[in-house]
């Protein structure tokens, strides 16, 4: 088993429009990315739990020309709204980090 | 053709050489992106821009002054990083005091896309406008409140002017692709090649090794685009450029505009040469409906916060009890002030969470707290910021010894008015069936010998 942050070379996450988050895990070489994608374990039902979304409105995409897996889902709280922590949406990718990959 | 990005964010400088070293190379328009929403709703709601006045104008003067001895049109869309009416109006002021200074000549267009609240309305009561997300809904009431709302122009009002002959084209808020592919689509360029090329410019050398706010430039072929930094120290390489058309984009395969969008699943990306990457059958499709998206900001109240620290850990271990009971002694201590409606009291705390416990060195245990209110008004937001950090400062939790004072603050005063505080309103599409509707396009004859 690895966590998912040892896997990849970028973990990164940002607002796509103010009502949406999208995170981007992009892998050194395709054996870790087919590892990732084989293994299942980044799913809409976990990063639902994770991060508290409904998990119709997860959509987790494979983008295999560059090694990819790409993250979206709605922000709960919108950028810049009164409670919200993190306007630019950048520091919000630390959840998925630890995901176990077989 | 070959259009030339100044960097990613106009207001951010770049290296002049990398300038000139794009344009020897050829230039038919060069173009700069002003906006974003992601620094939040603040800007369209308090009407103020961007990045410095200075920074702007330094950056404004390179871009005109070589675009006009150039005699290619320099482009420049969202204003001010919003676009809204205010936002223009200094990017406008910059650039005149620009012309005044340097005696420059030109025709100017001035792209307005701040939208009528009645129009907005009108969209609403026909059933025409399409949510994005579930967390906004529009209303007559949110529309009516609103400060602002902008629509994202498309390529039409950049063509437009660009067939009037205007020379400098600012724009209030509008699509980070219409800046780059207005000019290749009304040159008969394909349509899905000259968004693609658009999307990844208007980043500019985000998307090459290293990485930077530099210049970058797309050399438009007939069967695709190649893009070359203007800097000899960057390089684009083909996984950089694919991995950037990714990068703040819900998804990858897509770009969805005002039109239709540009279909990526079989875009195929080629090594030219060590520094460029050559993209090639980038699609487009058009849509059966025309769509603007439209922002909108409102005052959400105003908000106090103070900043201040611990070093104590059992304070750090009673602040999940000391946070809700703060709660509660401030709601009983207005006496009649103001009232839990009035206001949001938010206690930030950073560090010294015990889930991260792990990664602390509890004997140095540091734990720094903003207590954050948004509150109808400027006084209540003071009043219950104030009162909360009075208990904290003073609470005293179980085993405590430093008795004279919980918090450190690093400023004083320790209570801080950050003013009027802005949400999003809006941001959804609008059906529309004309695009005329949602711009107006201001001419003016800048200087003497046009």
């Amino acid at each position: 088993m690895s966590k998912l942050v040892d896997l990849c070379k970028v973990l990164r996450s940002k607002n796509a429009g103010p009502l949406t988050l999208t995170i981007d895990v992009m892998f050194e070489n395709k054996d870790n990315y087919e590892r990732v994608v084989n293994s299942g374990a980044l799913n809409a039902q976990t990063v639902s739990r994770l991060y508290d979304v409904d998990e119709k409105d997860v959509q987790i995409i494979e983008y295999g020309i560059v090694d990819t897996i790409k993250v979206t889902f709605p922000r709960k709280l919108v950028s810049g709204s009164v409670m919200d922590n993190d306007v630019y949406g950048c520091q919000l990718h630390r959840p998925i980090a630890n995901i176990e990959i077989n | 053709m070959r259009i030339i990005a100044l960097n990613g964010a106009l207001g951010y400088g770049f290296p002049e050489d990398s300038l000139d070293r794009a344009i020897a190379k050829g230039v038919d328009l060069i173009g700069a992106d002003c906006g974003s929403s992601d620094p939040g709703p603040h800007y369209l709601g308090s009407g103020q821009y961007g990045f410095t006045y200075e920074a702007l104008k330094r950056d404004l003067d390179v871009g005109i002054t070589k675009a006009l001895e150039n005699k290619v049109p320099f482009v420049m869309g969202s204003a001010g990083l919003a676009g809204g009416k205010p936002h223009l109006a200094i990017i406008r002021d910059i650039v005149l005091e620009i012309a005044e200074e340097k005696n420059l000549s030109f025709k100017l267009a001035l792209i307005h896309t701040e939208l009528d609240k009645d129009y907005v309305k009108a969209k609403l009561e026909a059933g025409k406008v399409i949510p994005l997300g579930d967390q906004i809904e529009l209303t007559e009431q949110s529309i009516e409140d609103s400060i602002r709302i902008v629509g994202q122009a498309g390529t039409e009002p950049f063509i437009k002017a660009l067939e009037e002959g205007a020379e400098v084209i600012l724009a209030g808020r509008a699509c980070d692709t219409a800046i780059f592919a207005s000019l290749p689509i009304m040159k008969g360029y394909p349509t899905g090649l000259a968004f693609h090329m658009a999307k990844i410019v208007e980043c500019g050398a985000l998307c090459a090794i290293p990485a930077g706010l530099d210049v970058v430039s797309a050399q438009l072929e007939d069967d695709g685009f190649i893009l070359e930094p203007g800097n000899p120290e960057r390089r684009c390489t083909v996984d950089r450029v694919a991995a950037h058309t990714l990068y703040v984009q819900s998804k990858p395969f897509y770009i969805y505009e005002p039109d239709g969008f540009a279909d990526l699943t079989e875009s195929e990306y080629e090594q030219f040469d060590d520094r460029s990457v050559k993209v090639t059958k980038s699609k487009f499709k058009e849509a059966d409906t025309k769509t603007i998206k439209i922002e909108g900001a409102i005052l959400a109240g105003y908000r106090s916060i103070c900043i201040a620290g611990s070093n104590e850990q059992l304070f750090i271990d009673s602040l999940e009890d000391l946070i809700a009971n703060t709660k509660d002694y401030v709601a009983e201590n207005l006496h009649g002030s103001a009232t839990t409606d009035d206001y949001t009291l938010n206690i930030r705390v950073y560090g010294g969470n015990k889930e991260e416990a792990d990664n602390i060195d509890i004997a140095c245990a540091k734990v720094g707290l903003v207590i954050d209110v948004v509150a109808k008004t400027e006084a209540i937001a003071k009043l219950v910021s104030s009162t909360a950090r009075g208990w904290i400062m003073h609470f005293d939790y179980s085993g405590r010894k430093s008795t004279a004072g919980n918090l450190a603050f690093p400023y004083s005063p320790s209570e801080h008015n950050l003013g009027p505080v802005y949400e999003w309103s809006a941001y959804h599409l609008i059906e529309v069936d004309d695009f005329a509707e949602t711009y107006d396009i201001e001419y003016r004859t800048i200087g003497g010998e046009v």
